[in-house]
C-alpha cells in the first residue's frame, strides 16, 4: 500500500469522503483519476485491446462509485483491492456477455482524461534502442513481435529451448522498456 | 509484494507469469502509482515494437504494417519519377514504394540524398524483390519531422548485378508534414 502524501488524501480517507457525503464531486474526481489508468490497463491486459479496456475502466468506476456512495465498502482501506475486485469481476462478465454495456455508462458517465491512457512509445528512441540490442535479441523482438511466432518456434529457429526464449524475451523487454525510459543511454 | 521489476511487467504482458503471481502482481499495481507508471509504458512496449520497422521494408512487412494501421498508405514512384508522401492527415506511415529500382539484382543499396545529390543516410544490403526489383520505404511520421532529414528527397538506388556490374536509379519524393 501506497502511504499517502500530506497534501493527497489516502484511498481510505476517499473511501470515507465519498461514503460521508454522496457526491462528493472532489473526492470522486480525485479516485477517478487515481484509478482511471490501472483499470484501463487491466482491462487491456485481459480483453486485449483498447475500446473494451476503456469501457472495463469506466464501468468499474461507475459501480465503485455506486457502491461507496451507498456506504456497501465496510473496510476503507481496502479501497484499491475493491476496485481490482470489480474490474475483475466486469472482465469475466464481458468476456461471457461479449457485449457492451451502454446502460449503466448512459446513468453515470465517467470521463477518461486522455492522460490516463498509456502515452505512445516513441517510435525514433526504441528504433534507436533496437540497434543496440545483439543480434539474438533482435531476432527475438522481430519473430515475437513481428512474425507473431510462438517461443517454441522461435526455439526451433534459434537452437534454443522454449523456456529461453521466453526468459530472454523478458529480459530483452525489460532492456528496452529500460532504454526509452532513459534518453541517450545504451539498452 | 515489493515493487515488481521490468522482467516482471514483461512476463505479465506476454501472459507468462503464473497465475498466482498474476494475482498478486495486480494486487500491488492497482495499490502502487510509481509502479502503474512503469506499468503503462510496459503496456505500449509490445504495439510499439510491432511497428518498429526499419527503413526498408520486405513486401511481407509492407503487407503486415497495412493489416496492423488501416490508415498506411502506399505512394508508388517509378524509376526516374516522383511521388509525394503525404503525413498531414496523420497518417503514421507511408510505404514508399520505388518501381524496377533494381531487376535483376543481387544487392541493392539505397541512399536519402538531398534534391542537390548531398547524400544524407545511407543503407546497404537492403530487402528488394528480386523479381520485380522494386524497393519499400517505410517512411515513418516520426521521419518526417526530424528535420536533419531533407522534405524534398531524392532516395537513389544502386543495384549489384550477378556479373558484379552496378546500375544506379533515382527516384525524387517531396514529403507534406503532419499538422
Amino acid at each position: 500500500m501506497e502511504p499517502a502524501l500530506s497534501n493527497t488524501p489516502s484511498d481510505a480517507e476517499l473511501a470515507r469522503s465519498i461514503a460521508a457525503a454522496s457526491g462528493d464531486s472532489g473526492a470522486e474526481a480525485e479516485l477517478c483519476r487515481r484509478f482511471a489508468r490501472r483499470a484501463f490497463l487491466y482491462g487491456l491486459r485481459h480483453l486485449g485491446n483498447a475500446a473494451a479496456a476503456e469501457d472495463l475502466a469506466q464501468d468499474a468506476l461507475v459501480t465503485v462509485l455506486l457502491a461507496l456512495r451507498e456506504g456497501k465498502l465496510r473496510e476503507a482501506d481496502q479501497l484499491a483491492s475493491f476496485v481490482l475486485g470489480t474490474c475483475r469481476t466486469l472482465a469475466v462478465a464481458q468476456r461471457r456477455k461479449g457485449q457492451r454495456r451502454e446502460a449503466l455508462l448512459a446513468r453515470e458517465p465517467v470521463q477518461l482524461a486522455a492522460e490516463q491512457l498509456p502515452r505512445e512509445v516513441d517510435g525514433e528512441r526504441l528504433q534507436g534502442c533496437i540497434e543496440g540490442l545483439g543480434e539474438r535479441e533482435k531476432a527475438i523482438v522481430v519473430m515475437t513481435f513481428q512474425q507473431e511466432r510462438s517461443a517454441e518456434s522461435i526455439a526451433d529457429a534459434l537452437g534454443l529451448s522454449a523456456g529461453n526464449v521466453r526468459v530472454l524475451r523478458h529480459r530483452t523487454l525489460a532492456r528496452l522498456h529500460g532504454c526509452i525510459e532513459h534518453a541517450g543511454d545504451a539498452p | 509484494m515489493s515493487h515488481p521489476n521490468s522482467e516482471t511487467l514483461a512476463a505479465y504482458w506476454l501472459g507468462e507469469l503464473p497465475e498466482a503471481e498474476v494475482l498478486s502482481l495486480e494486487e500491488h499495481l492497482f495499490a502502487c502509482e510509481r509502479c502503474t507508471k512503469l506499468n503503462a509504458r510496459m503496456a505500449a512496449l509490445p504495439r510499439a515494437l510491432a511497428f518498429a520497422v526499419p527503413p526498408v521494408v520486405t513486401r511481407e512487412q509492407a503487407a503486415r504494417l497495412q493489416q496492423l494501421d488501416a490508415r498506411i498508405q502506399r505512394v508508388v514512384v517509378p524509376p526516374g519519377g516522383h511521388g509525394v508522401a503525404d503525413f498531414s492527415s496523420g497518417v503514421p506511415a507511408q510505404l514508399i514504394v520505388l518501381e524496377a529500382a533494381a531487376p535483376g539484382a543481387v544487392s541493392v543499396n539505397i541512399t536519402l540524398c538531398a534534391r542537390d545529390g548531398t547524400p544524407v543516410r545511407t543503407k546497404e544490403a537492403v530487402p528488394f524483390d528480386a523479381a520485380s526489383g522494386e524497393v519499400i520505404v517505410a517512411c515513418r511520421d516520426y521521419y518526417v519531422m526530424d528535420e536533419t532529414l531533407p522534405r524534398a528527397a531524392t532516395f537513389q538506388v544502386e543495384a549489384t548485378g550477378p556479373g558484379g556490374e552496378r546500375t544506379t536509379r533515382k527516384f525524387d519524393v517531396d514529403h507534406v508534414l503532419p499538422v
